[in-house]
This record gives C-alpha cells, sequence and structure tokens, in this order.
C-alpha cells in the first residue's frame, strides 16, 4: 500500500478497515489501539510500526503500548481512548462492510474501486491502468 | 477356444486399435458444477442451457469513519481489510 502511496500520490486513497479474525486474538486489541492513536493523528505510524512487529502481539499484547511511546503518544489518553466503545463499535461496522459483500471473509481482502483485486497482475501494474483509463 | 470367444475378443482388439489409430481422446469427466469461477465471478446459467461468466461485481463501501490516507477525490480507491496477526 504504501509502494502504491508513493508511486500514484495524486491519484491513490488508500483506506484501512479492519477486520480481526476470531483466531488471531490479540488483533482486535491491537486495531483498537491503532485507533485510538489514530485520535492523536498517528493512526498510519501505529498501523505500521504494529504491522513490522505483529509476530510480537502473541506473546505480548500490549506491544503497541511500547510502541505507542516510542511515537510520543500521549498512553494516558491512549488508553481511555481504547475503552470507548465507538472504537469497537466501528470494527464491527468494517466487519459488517466486508461480511454485506458476501465475497470470502479471508484477509487481507482488497477491494479496488468496489472490484475485489484477485492478485493476477501486481497492485501497482492493474492501478496504473485504472489510472490511465481515467485520463 | 470356442469361435464365439475368439470373436469376440478380436472385436474388442479391434476397436481398441481402430480408437488408437484414429487418436479418439477420452471425453473429459466433468465432476461437479462450480457456482463460481476461480476469481470469484458467477457462472450464470439460462433456460436453454447456454451460460456465460458474470461480469465482476463492483461493491459500494464507503469510506465513513474508517482510516484513508490519500486525496479524497483520487481516481484510484484501494480498500483493505486486515487484522494485525
Amino acid at each position: 500500500m504504501d509502494k502504491l502511496r508513493t508511486l500514484f500520490p495524486n491519484d491513490v486513497k488508500v483506506v484501512y478497515k479492519n477486520f480481526p479474525l476470531r483466531s488471531h486474538k490479540q488483533a482486535n486489541k491491537a486495531a483498537l489501539y491503532a485507533m485510538a492513536a489514530g485520535r492523536q493523528g498517528m493512526y498510519n505510524e501505529m498501523h505500521h510500526k504494529i504491522m513490522e512487529r505483529y509476530r510480537e502481539l502473541k506473546s505480548n499484547e500490549d506491544l503497541p503500548l511500547e510502541l505507542a511511546d516510542a511515537l510520543g503518544l500521549d498512553l494516558g489518553l491512549l488508553q481511555e481512548d481504547m475503552t470507548d466503545p465507538a472504537l469497537q463499535q466501528q470494527i464491527y461496522k468494517e466487519m459488517n462492510e466486508l461480511k454485506s459483500t458476501g465475497l470470502r471473509l479471508a484477509v487481507p481482502k482488497i477491494l479496488i474501486n468496489g472490484e475485489e483485486y484477485d492478485r493476477k497482475k501486481p497492485i501497482e501494474v492493474l492501478v496504473k491502468e485504472i489510472i490511465d483509463k481515467a485520463g | 477356444m470356442n469361435k464365439g470367444k475368439f470373436a469376440l475378443i478380436i472385436s474388442f482388439t479391434t476397436v481398441i486399435l481402430v480408437g488408437q489409430a484414429l487418436n479418439l481422446e477420452k471425453p473429459t469427466e466433468r465432476k461437479g458444477v462450480k457456482a463460481t469461477t476461480a476469481d470469484g465471478r458467477k457462472i450464470l446459467v439460462y433456460s436453454d442451457g447456454t451460460w456465460a461468466i458474470a461480469p465482476k461485481e463492483i461493491f459500494n463501501i464507503p469510506v465513513g469513519d474508517s482510516f484513508y490516507i490519500g486525496p479524497s477525490d483520487a481516481k484510484v480507491t484501494v480498500m483493505e481489510w486486515m487484522d494485525y496477526q
């Protein structure tokens, strides 16, 4: 996704939707941390930091707290925001959006201009084709 | 070996040899009917027995309150559902 934003900064918008799988017990909490960081304007940074070290979540579900500290976030506010039911509701809403498509519930799942990305060609090639077609 | 058995063996052998000579292909066995193609498109079957692959579906999912980066009026919107593990 970063590559797309670098290649086509004016033509591509990347939207992140959460779909924490039940089998990944720490995923929902990590999503809440990222969203809470977003309230301090650091969603993207937190998202990337968690993604870089997602394997460590299994043994340390509060790893995002350490990452937030390193990012200079207000940890008290972050933990307070974590408990806001609105964030969990947002996650449920995003999950239901994927369910509403009737597509196979596997992540990562990508839609490009509403169409499921089938991975038949590199995403940057497909996106460039769409941009060129749009003129 | 009686004449009847001999004739039967000769007949089978002839059929096999002629089939091979004509390079007859065994028809492909169709096991079940898939509702979708490998890339997820629906297969439409009409009453006259003809069929077609449906065009890809376009899902109109709003950005809503989800986090996004990039211009709001971008030509391409890439929407990704993910989890952190």
